[in-house]
């Protein structure tokens, strides 16, 4: 049996992001953005780190009994730096930001500013903005590209439920 | 491609093929007469796959981002956008993205002197001026919003009512004459518009329901559905007046489809600005299309008028060079022939034109500049924007931009002492106005409070900013708390736009710069923008001031971040910040761009007569948002169209 | 290239059955496995047994007989579908319009769906109530004297934004074959449509605002009738350098409609023409967003990234190396000019593996059953289904493949760029009626007057 990152790569992917797989990776994936984006995590990582994070998540994920509903702890856990280093935990945090935006971020972290520093992103490619979480959790479509029809905007959306369930 | 001219040769020759030269190419057109056309840009696309896929990949979601020239590269020290250098591209064009390099020619488009003020209170000042047009065969209008008011009689007066500016040529009589042109314009625009709250508006104007707008119009679609937003704006704001006059909520005449038609029924892609996908909304390559339909329309497209030629005092011809890429060399060149020529290349390019065709004897300031006019009195809405936070949710980022406005504050007796403004309702939540989705994302993601929504920021009314008090300053969330926070906030944000009418200020120019040229080697425009009055500022005062109580009359938190102090030197000058009254402003383009070749009354002050024909060159005319004497209150569009209309049937009047 | 995720395939002792458990077998990531995945199971017409036989029957919805099917089962299971339903709609149409008892699918004869209803006479001026289902609307005025003709073609290109059924079709532009002569289109429905249409009112502008709510072509529960179907036709005027036995062929009156652009004369003539591309949609129970079918003649043009390797094209021109691809002609456009320069025209999107599989076993089975047939002369492109019908954030379904373009139909949109490439189920989705609310996927509703 191949050891199949993917799974552990969205099953992480859940716990960072607060989306079900379902959202993000559906059994029927017609965008397949996962694969895109694990190779994203990869490439703009030193060279083996997301390897590293996945097989953290993965101990942990087993220790814990491989139990559903269970992702949002253990990544919280290794955001906690358990067994994880400063630059991983930032990368997982990187990683949160590509799910929601699409884009993979350059932190400019500036703890005197009061802003805390600034954030540049790079789009990967459309797919991956018209799949960022960020319209989905504001309950609403990517800009430029709806599905919804005239006048949907008149209307209260479905509710948050709906978006953290369903891919689009 | 190669010009075919028919026997006779052309009746007009047009420069640009925007919504005002696509409108008169069809009307023309239509009419018999052979029209030629030169565009600079490319030819309209076979479809949106190409603009949209760059504005899905474009990092920056400018209102020029789908369109060529390309806006960004890979970044480098000191261009950290990879802006390319506007020496290297053969059309390029002013962007949003330049504002922020205003100090660098290698980066900007716009040549800019260094700032001359040595305080920001120093009306003196100059910044960089706020708005962008596109250089492709459609214009301007593939990224307009379709806002398509009706400016207001007293628009057309304000010197003679309030002693500011201007008037119109002819004044209130020149609005009269134009009134059946607005509504041909609605048609060729296809509005979408209720016609009782628009007679409810100009009722408060005092104007006379007429044909135009009472009750024997309607327009051509029903209005658009107002947002959840708009209600909550609309519910409230009643409360409240300014100046005397009581706040009310008007839905907006909008250029998009609200029933299915020749284009698709608006879905509400939330898009307006930069490009609309499906086509819902109006834009020239509608008319240009329809204009070329008729068979007496050719058009030249990456061909730039580069010199325009006398004999006498009439025009005999239009240089042009062509490219066969943005990059490459000049691939040929001619002279195109009418008998009638208008230019319709916007407000930036037209005077650059007339300003480069200086070596005709005679005319040694440029063609149509005997008035010396060419090029001045360049405006736009420049714009203060206000955001907050609602109360309860009011599902932001969903529809059209915008749907609604607040039009109350258009006119009134206040305008002998500030500019007027309309308040555009927006439904992007902090899209613009704060960069987001991204900015709150970043905040709460890595740590930050670029937003204010994730630290110890405070407002003006010493309201605590941090968008979940029991969370820490600079938290970092994921998971489920990351997913409530963040709808928490973005189903809550709301956005006004004022757009603040400014005056002619013959300082306010374009001129060419003797150092910086395009790759064509044509001079690129100099640019110099102030903004001086007294009138113009206090609007901004106002404007915020009435931000706070709307803010505050719906319950909400306003976030509206006051800009840092201005720098006024060095290649990080700050390009849009003033100081006045003791508060700092940043001001906004509306993408406006007004004034640079006016009408007037007289030949001494201006660069056309009513008839929006050069007083020196009785065969040349011009059209576009460059013609208007003021900026008045409304969005320029509908008045361009219904202007371009008006000149279409004097150029055929002309031909007789 | 697809990049290939540097760690991915190693093999590391692993208990994973409880994480497949765990995870709901969300890995459908075989797409990157060229380094030594299995092989996909083949699907049963890959090998043994063939599929149904050849069947008038328009199946009533997708047969789904695999107990976990991943992503591409399910999409060879809705091909399958597709060929069933081009089979039965061509079938050899008896005089009631009905398949003709005892016959068999081969010759080129009239079709049954060249029997259904064309928009034209179904929106008639005013809004009048159009004949009764079996009663044919006369020609245009213009055609009149010009002879019978099995099928009236009135419509001369079509709307990139409102893609098939527009009233105004020419937005992209036209599609001009070989021989320099537009490409002309007509849209049908069934009798399920058109009773809904009638029996609603949906027929005019008026009756669509007494209506009063969005249209829905839903069968009721239960039902046993087929459902919706519309049929989007495109077809070619047959001349030099046409081998007219390679087409399915109809003698038409090709009508101008002077409506359809400025400056446009009405003209009419009975011509010979062949069927160069067909979508067949299909509202069935289970896809409430439709079965999208799309079907091209085998000639018409050449796939990108694949060889140029036939005699002949209908729409593209090996000798002509100046020829700007998939670009449509410079206005005004005209149709009936004597001559447009031809578009040259090449597919954006290949065709599938398996989708050429199926296509190779029907066009065999269908020269087996009648040698020499036309019909084994066309293909599916492919089939576009909804992979979550009911996802209440996505009223289109998530549809697969997320784009679908017949370069007969959405010549000029055939790429893969959200909203604004051709995507059967995202545009229809858009679709209206003259009161503004939702037509169920169909634009022919606007067209009431």
């Amino acid at each position: 049996m191949v050891f199949d990152y993917m799974d552990y790569f969205v099953s992480m992917s859940v716990g960072l992001t607060g989306f079900s797989s379902d959202a993000i990776a559906p059994q029927l994936d017609t965008i397949d953005i996962k694969s895109a984006y694990l190779a994203a995590f990869d490439e703009n990582l030193p060279t083996g780190m997301a390897e590293q994070i996945l097989e953290r998540y993965k101990t942990l994920f087993v220790a814990g009994g491989s139990k559903p509903g269970s992702e949002e702890q253990i990544v919280g856990q290794m955001l906690g730096g358990s067994g994880t280093s400063a630059a991983q935990i930032l990368a997982m945090r990187q990683l949160i930001f590509l799910w929601y935006a699409g884009a993979w971020p350059t932190v400019q972290s500036d703890g005197n500013s009061s802003t805390g520093g600034q954030t540049f992103s790079t789009v990967l490619s459309a797919d991956s903005y018209t799949q960022g979480l960020v319209w989905r959790v504001m309950q609403s479509h990517p800009m430029g590209s709806t599905t919804y029809n005239y006048g949907y905007w008149a209307s209260n959306p479905p509710p948050l439920s709906a978006y953290l369930e369903n891919p689009v | 491609m190669s010009i075919a001219t028919p026997p006779g040769g052309f009746d007009v020759v047009i420069v640009g093929s925007g919504i005002s030269g696509s409108i008169i190419a069809y009307q023309l057109g239509k009419a018999g007469k052979k029209v030629l056309i030169l565009e600079g840009g490319p030819p309209v696309p076979k479809s949106r796959e190409a603009y949209l896929q760059t504005f899905f990949t474009a990092n920056a979601k400018t209102p020029e981002s789908p369109y060529p020239p390309v806006l960004q590269g890979a970044g480098s020290a000191g261009n950290p956008l990879g802006q390319p250098d506007p020496a290297t591209l053969n059309t390029p064009r002013y962007t949003v993205l330049q504002i922020g390099a205003w100090q660098n020619p290698k980066q900007c488009y716009f040549v800019y002197g260094a700032q001359a003020a040595i305080a920001a209170t120093d009306p003196q000042m100059t910044f960089a001026f706020g708005s962008s047009y596109e250089r492709v065969a459609g214009g301007t209008t593939w990224h307009w919003l379709g806002t398509s008011l009706m400016h207001l009689p007293n628009d057309f007066q304000l010197k003679t009512k309030y002693g500011q500016g201007v008037d119109w040529p002819g004044g209130i009589a020149f609005y009269n004459q134009l009134l059946p042109y607005y509504r041909a314009a609605s048609d060729v625009i296809g509005v979408s518009s209720d016609r009782d709250p628009m007679v409810d508006l100009y009722k408060t104007f005092n104007v006379q329901p007429s044909g135009v707008y009472g009750p024997n119009y309607d327009f051509p679609m029903p209005g658009i559905v107002m947002s959840l937003n708009d209600a909550l704006y609309q519910q409230k704001v009643t409360s409240l007046k300014v100046d005397g006059i009581p706040l009310f909520v008007t839905p907006t005449p909008q250029g998009r489809n609200s029933r299915p038609g020749k284009r698709r029924q608006c879905a509400g892609n939330t898009n307006c600005i930069p490009i609309c996908p499906i086509q819902a909304k109006y834009d020239g390559t509608v008319t240009l299309a329809e204009a070329l339909q008729t068979g007496n329309v050719q058009i030249q497209y990456q061909t730039v008028a580069s010199n325009i030629r006398l004999s006498g005092s009439q025009v005999s011809g239009i240089d042009y060079l062509t490219y066969d890429t943005q990059t490459g060399p000049v691939s040929g060149r001619g002279t195109a022939v009418g008998k009638r020529y208008i230019l319709a290349a916007h407000a930036i390019e037209t005077p650059k034109l007339l300003l480069m065709s200086n070596g005709n004897p005679g005319f040694p300031n440029g063609v149509a500049n005997g008035s010396g006019q060419v090029g001045r009195n360049l405006m736009d809405h420049v714009m203060y924007l206000a955001w907050g936070l609602a109360k309860d949710p009011i599902y932001a980022f969903r529809g059209p931009l915008s749907t609604s406005g607040i039009e109350a504050a258009r006119d009134g007796a206040f305008r002998s002492q500030r500019a007027a403004y309309r308040i555009e309702i927006g439904n992007e939540g902090w899209n613009w106005a704060a960069n987001d989705p991204n900015t709150t994302l970043a905040d709460f993601v890595f740590g930050q409070n670029n937003s204010q929504l994730n630290g110890n920021s405070v407002n003006a009314q010493g309201q605590k900013l941090r968008f979940d008090p029991n969370l820490p300053a600079f938290s970092q969330l994921y998971g489920s708390k990351l997913v409530q926070t963040l709808n928490g906030v973005y189903i809550r944000q709301l956005r006004l736009g004022y757009l603040i009418e400014q005056l002619p200020d013959p300082d306010n120019r374009v001129t060419l710069s003797t150092q910086y040229k395009d790759h064509l080697g044509l001079p690129r425009p100099q640019v110099t923008y102030r903004i001086r009055e007294d009138y113009v500022r206090n609007a901004f005062v106002s404007a915020k001031q009435v931000s706070t109580q709307i803010f505050q009359a719906l319950g909400a938190t306003e976030y509206t971040m006051p800009p840092a102090d201005a720098v006024l030197s060095g290649s990080g000058a700050s390009s849009s910040t003033f100081r006045y009254q003791g508060q700092n402003f940043v001001f906004y383009g509306a993408g406006h761009i007004i004034g640079t070749y006016r009408m007037g009354s007289s030949a001494a002050n201006s660069v056309l007569n009513a008839r929006q024909q050069s007083w020196d060159h009785e065969n040349l005319y011009m059209v576009g948002s460059g013609v208007f004497p003021t900026t008045a209150t409304a969005n320029p569009t509908l008045t361009i169209a219904a202007l371009a209309l008006q000149a279409a049937d004097n150029v055929l009047k002309d031909l007789g | 290239m697809p990049h290939i995720f540097r760690t991915y395939p190693r093999a590391l002792p692993l208990a994973a059955a409880a994480l497949a458990l765990a995870l709901g077998a969300c890995s459908d990531g075989q797409v990157r496995s060229e380094a030594g995945a299995p092989p996909r199971p083949q699907q049963k017409w890959n090998n043994a047994p063939p599929p149904p036989p050849l069947s008038s029957t328009i199946p009533q919805d997708v047969s789904v007989p695999q107990s976990n099917p991943d992503l591409q089962a399910l999409q060879d299971d809705f091909d399958l579908f597709s060929w069933q339903s081009f089979i039965a709609v061509n079938w050899p149409a008896g005089p009631d319009g009905n398949p003709k008892p005892g016959a068999t699918i081969g010759p080129d004869v009239p079709t049954v769906w060249e029997n259904w209803k064309e928009s034209r006479e179904i929106f008639l001026p005013g809004g009048a109530t159009p004949p009764p289902w079996g009663q044919d609307t006369p020609p245009p005025a213009v055609c009149k004297g010009l002879g019978d003709a099995t099928l009236h073609l009135t419509q001369v290109g079509k709307t990139p934004n409102v893609l098939d059924e527009s009233g105004e079709p020419f937005e992209t532009g036209p599609l001009i074959d070989q021989n320099g002569q537009y490409v002309r289109f007509a849209i049908l429905t069934n009798q399920d449509m058109f009773d809904n249409i009638v029996s609603n009112g949906l027929y005019s502008a008026a009756g669509q605002k007494k209506f009063g709510k969005p249209a829905n072509f839903a069968l009721p529960p239960n039902s046993k009738q087929v459902g919706a179907i519309m049929v989007k036709s495109a077809w070619k005027v047959l001349g030099a350098n046409d081998v007219a036995a390679r087409f399915h062929t109809a003698k038409a009156l090709v009508y101008t409609n002077p409506g359809e652009h400025e400056g446009v004369q009405a003209a009419c003539k009975l011509q010979t023409v062949g069927l160069v591309g067909l979508h067949i949609a299909h509202k069935t129970q289970g896809e409430p967003q439709w079965v999208w079918s799309s079907f091209e003649h085998v000639d018409n043009v050449p796939t990108q990234g694949e060889p140029i390797d036939k005699a002949h094209y209908n729409f593209y021109n090996k000798a002509c190396t100046t020829c700007q691809v998939n670009q449509p002609p410079p206005r005004p456009w005209n149709p009936n000019n004597a001559y447009t320069q031809p578009t040259q025209v090449m597919r954006e999107i290949a065709l599938t593996d398996s989708t050429k599989r199926l296509n190779a076993t029907y066009q065999a089975l269908l020269s087996k059953n009648y040698p020499g047939t036309v019909w084994a002369n066309y293909e599916l492109i492919s089939t576009q289904w909804p992979t979550n019908a009911k996802n209440p954030i996505d009223p289109t379904g998530n549809p697969a493949p997320a784009f679908l373009a017949n370069t007969t139909l959405e010549t000029y949109i055939q790429g893969r760029v959200p909203r604004a490439s051709s995507s059967c189920m995202d545009c229809h989705n858009n679709a209206t009626m003259t009161t503004g609310l939702t037509s169920d996927f169909t634009y022919l509703l606007q067209r009431a007057q």
